[in-house]
Order: C-alpha cells, then sequence, then structure tokens
C-alpha cells in the first residue's frame, strides 16, 4: 500500500485506491505526495525506526518543513502540540533528548506523533505496541484511540494480539498464509468466528484458561533428580 | 506453606551489577528478593522488563553478581558454590532460554546437542545416544530429528529441542527464562501442554520466568510478581491473578486486553480507575 516493499518484493496484480485513486503503477514522486499527507505508518520497533544521531525534535521538525513547508519556528511549535497529543508529558524538554534517552514507550509516541504530523487520514500501523510492556502497551493504545476519535482518522491496524484487537479495532480482517480468510465486525470475529482458522487461533488464546490449582507435594516422584534420600512428607 | 522443605529457597537476596567505568557506583537491581520453589511445583515470576525477573532467574542458576542473601537448593546453600559445585548442580538444576533460535549450537546434530549433557554427566557415547531416543518421544519430537540440524527446524521444535536437552540429566528444576515468548500463538499453546505433562509425569520443579500473565496464570501453582527489583506481592496463582492486592499487580492485570471487545471495554474503565486511584502517571518519565 505505501510502495515500500523490500527489494525484489513486487505486485503481481491487483490494485489499491486511495481516495478512489489507484496507487499502484504511480509514479514515484506522486506516491511520495500520498506518503506522510494521506497515509501515514507507524512501524513495529520503535528504537530502530528513529535515528539515534539526531533529537526527537529535530526528527520530527524536519518533515514539517519539508513537507508542509513550514518555518522552522511554526515547525516546533508544531511539533511540540503533536507531542502534547500523544500524551508527552514537558514535550519542550523531550525535543531536545535523542532516542536513547527515552523509553520504548515513549518512542513509540513520539512516532506516532510522527505519523500524525502532516495530518494523515489513515493511519497504517504495524504491530505498534508488539514491542512494548503491557502497562506501557496499554497507555499507547489509549493515545491511539484518542487520536482516532479526536481526527477522525482511519486506522490499519496489523496485529498478532487478538487482545489488541478487542480494544481498538471496529473490524478484522484474518489472515492465514497470505489470504484473508474472513472478514466481520470485531463482535462477530471475537465471539463467532466461522472460518477453521480463526477457531484454532481464537482456541489458542488463554484469557478464559482456569488458573492453575494449587501446588500438591509429589507423592511418587519418577525419576526425576538422583540425589538420594529424598524427604517428600504428604501434606 | 506446607511441610514439605522447598526445594529452592531464596532469601534477601540482593543483585548488583558493576557501574561503568572505574569506581562507579554498582547499580542494584535486585532489593531483598525472597521466594521459594517445592518439588514439583511451578512459581510464575511476572514482571516487565528491567524488573529484574530474568536476573532472578540467573542469580539461581550463578550467572548474576549476587551482593546478599542467600539461595538455597535442596538444603545446600549454593549462594557462591564453587565452579565444580555447579558443575554437580547442573545435573539438578537446568535452564530453558526464550530464544530458541540462539541457544541450540547451529552447527551441531540435535542428537549430539542433547547427547553432550549425558556424556558431561559420566555416561557412554553409547549409552547417551540411546537415550536421545527415548527424550526426542518425550518432547514429541520424530526420532529422525537427531540427525538433523537445529535450523531445519521451527521455532516450536527447537524450544522442544531445548526442553528435551534441559530434560536429558533428569533435573529437579528448571529455570525457564521466557520459553514461550519468541513463538507464535498456537505453537505456544502447544510447548505449554508439553510443560504442564513433563511435570506431571516428571514431578520436575519450574521457576518459569514471564512478563505474560495469562501464560503464568496457565502453568502456575502460586506466582510472584515483581516491581523495581522487589517482590510486590506472591501467592496462589487463583488469588493473585483474581484479587490482587498490590496496586502494580491490578494495573499489570488490567493492562493485558483481552480478546472479547465487551470484557475488554469493562477492563479499560476498570484500568482508568485503578490508575486515577494509584496516582500513577498516565506516562512513563524519560530515562
Amino acid at each position: 500500500m505505501l510502495g515500500i516493499l523490500p527489494d525484489g518484493g513486487r505486485v503481481g496484480r491487483g490494485s489499491v485506491t486511495v481516495e478512489g485513486r489507484e496507487v499502484l503503477g504511480l509514479p514515484e514522486k506522486q506516491r511520495r505526495r500520498l506518503r506522510g499527507r494521506v497515509v501515514a505508518y507507524v512501524p513495529q520497533e520503535p528504537m530502530s525506526n528513529l535515528d539515534p544521531t539526531f533529537t526527537i525534535g529535530s526528527q520530527l521538525v524536519e518533515p514539517l518543513r519539508c513537507v508542509l513547508g513550514l518555518s522552522r519556528r511554526e515547525a516546533r511549535a508544531r511539533a511540540v502540540e503533536l507531542l502534547r497529543q500523544v500524551e508527552i508529558k514537558d514535550p519542550e524538554r523531550v525535543m531536545g533528548l535523542y532516542p536513547h534517552e527515552i523509553s520504548g514507550g515513549m518512542a513509540q509516541r513520539v512516532l506516532i506523533a510522527g505519523a500524525l504530523s502532516c495530518d494523515p487520514l489513515l493511519l497504517v500501523a504495524d504491530e505498534p505496541t508488539t514491542a512494548l510492556d503491557v502497562t506501557v502497551q496499554a497507555e499507547v493504545l489509549d493515545v491511539l484511540r484518542r487520536v482516532q476519535a479526536q481526527r477522525g482518522l482511519g486506522v490499519l491496524l496489523v496485529t498478532h494480539n487478538l487482545g489488541v484487537v478487542a480494544d481498538l479495532c471496529d473490524r478484522v480482517a484474518v489472515m492465514q498464509d497470505g489470504r484473508i480468510v474472513e472478514t466481520g465486525t470485531t463482535e462477530q470475529i471475537l465471539t463467532r468466528p466461522q472460518h477453521p482458522d480463526t477457531r484454532t487461533l481464537l482456541a489458542a488464546v488463554l484469557d478464559d484458561a482456569p488458573a492453575r490449582g494449587e501446588w500438591t507435594p509429589p507423592t511418587v516422584v519418577s525419576g526425576a533428580g538422583t540425589s538420594t534420600d529424598r524427604t517428600e512428607v504428604t501434606a | 506453606m506446607t511441610t514439605t522443605t522447598p526445594l529452592l529457597a531464596v532469601h534477601d537476596l540482593h543483585v548488583a551489577y558493576p557501574g561503568k567505568g572505574l569506581r562507579a557506583p554498582r547499580t542494584e537491581v535486585l532489593h531483598g528478593v525472597d521466594l521459594d520453589v517445592r518439588p514439583g511445583e511451578t512459581l510464575g515470576l511476572v514482571g516487565e522488563s528491567g524488573s529484574g525477573k530474568t536476573t532472578i532467574g540467573r542469580a539461581v542458576l550463578g550467572l548474576a553478581p549476587v551482593t546478599g542473601g542467600s539461595i538455597t537448593f535442596d538444603g545446600v546453600d549454593i549462594t557462591n558454590a564453587s565452579r565444580r559445585h555447579r558443575r554437580e548442580l547442573s545435573r539438578s538444576m537446568q535452564v530453558v532460554f526464550q530464544d530458541p533460535y540462539t541457544s541450540l549450537n547451529p552447527s551441531l546434530l540435535v542428537g549430539d546437542t542433547l547427547a553432550e549433557p549425558l556424556v558431561a554427566h559420566g555416561r557412554s557415547a553409547h549409552d547417551a545416544r540411546a537415550e536421545v531416543a527415548g527424550l526426542l518421544d518425550r518432547v514429541g519430537l520424530p526420532r529422525d530429528a537427531a540427525r538433523r540440524l537445529p535450523r531445519e527446524f521451527s521455532g516450536g521444535q527447537r524450544q522442544r529441542v531445548a526442553i528435551a536437552r534441559a530434560l536429558a540429566v533428569r533435573p529437579r528444576l528448571i529455570v525457564c527464562d521466557e520459553p514461550v515468548s519468541a513463538l507464535d500463538l498456537t505453537t505456544q499453546a502447544k510447548v505449554l501442554e508439553l510443560f504442564l505433562e513433563l511435570q506431571r509425569d516428571l514431578g520436575v520443579a519450574y521457576l518459569f520466568v514471564s512478563h505474560d500473565l495469562a501464560v503464568v496464570r496457565y502453568l502456575s501453582h502460586r506466582v510472584a510478581v515483581i516491581h523495581d527489583g522487589r517482590i510486590v506481592e506472591t501467592g496462589p496463582t487463583r488469588d493473585v491473578t483474581e484479587h490482587p492486592t498490590d496496586p502494580y499487580t491490578q494495573r499489570l492485570l488490567l493492562s493485558a486486553p483481552v480478546a472479547d471487545p465487551a470484557a475488554q471495554r469493562a477492563r479499560r474503565e476498570r484500568l482508568a480507575a485503578v490508575r486515577a486511584s494509584s496516582g500513577s502517571p498516565s506516562s512513563e518519565a524519560a530515562a
């Protein structure tokens, strides 16, 4: 969709339209105009997608000046505002930090801010929270939900985590081996899956699995350990 | 606590890594941790990155600089065990690491990988080879796997090889450090089943380190939650995961989204309430 398939990969057939316009086969120059302004991308690995040699501020300001042609000062003010929107406290200070000085969760917020910087209509987010701890993941999902509501943004979220799907998505498409096997509302897919692959996937979710019961002292321990004289007492 | 003496007992454990540079202060990552694992029991150790959960496992295995406290295995103090003692301990204590792609020697046939610990513990090459076949059966791999290289296997199968290697010497405790985190959901479920089955059949105890509460809940008799180098809550799995008392545990539990839209909406609201009441910052501070 973004036209950034790895080298050698190419679209065999089919069509992708953005705002009703065919984008496959579009010259690179026109495609570039779509990126950022219409379609923006949030990658999976927040840290490796920031340049370690530039401050957060400069990485946000640069595209604003290039793409939108803002002055240095306007771009800076806007970058600070964007950081505030993704709920970074003290954005002025964060602007001056380098990527290694911020946490993974904050880096992902910065990337979301960057993706939003040119007011896109559609956000493509590829496993945006997979690299994050669960408590941080919950916060980043909150941010995504809020900016989506505020801006009326379309989001194409790519994830393996069905919990994230339940948290954020209206509709779901389930993929298996390069094919979409089932689509429907989140409610439908997660509570009444039809396709066997979807069912297998849901069956592997441990949410409803019972907690393991309490431990009982072993009476016979077959073949574990070689130490002699084991004193197990049955309670 | 029952009358059974714990297999592994960790008391007031402190671990500090030396700082960078000369005379730099040490960084303490564990600030007095207590836990124990009984024979045949699974203790789940849950925490987020940087909490020190992996360090506890490493300290137990003698791979982290212990600066205070004690670690007892089967009644014997192993806090500062000698190399020789460690070697002996490796017979009763084994490990399964997170990444099955890097924890297996890529140039060794699976059969040799499995025979190595057996030979190291005095088995003849012939006996070892015979036992390898049994080990492969045990973990649900085909017999001919012994003559293949790790790269011929999927992640889940490689993790089975790693488990078989740990089992080879019939240990009484296996430290499992995020053993299913690198696997996809369906493979993960199968490997967890294997862990349960092996414990039932062999009575091996697990110290199961993971960030994933659902996994820990499924596999553990008891759970210890670690946050910033301290155990904040510990108890039977059902109590900790259904009625957590510590605010951090509550936040951790509610943060993991569930695959049901209605239930997840309710969870989100409860999480917001917990965050508000514990006054935790909604965005983490910069490092």
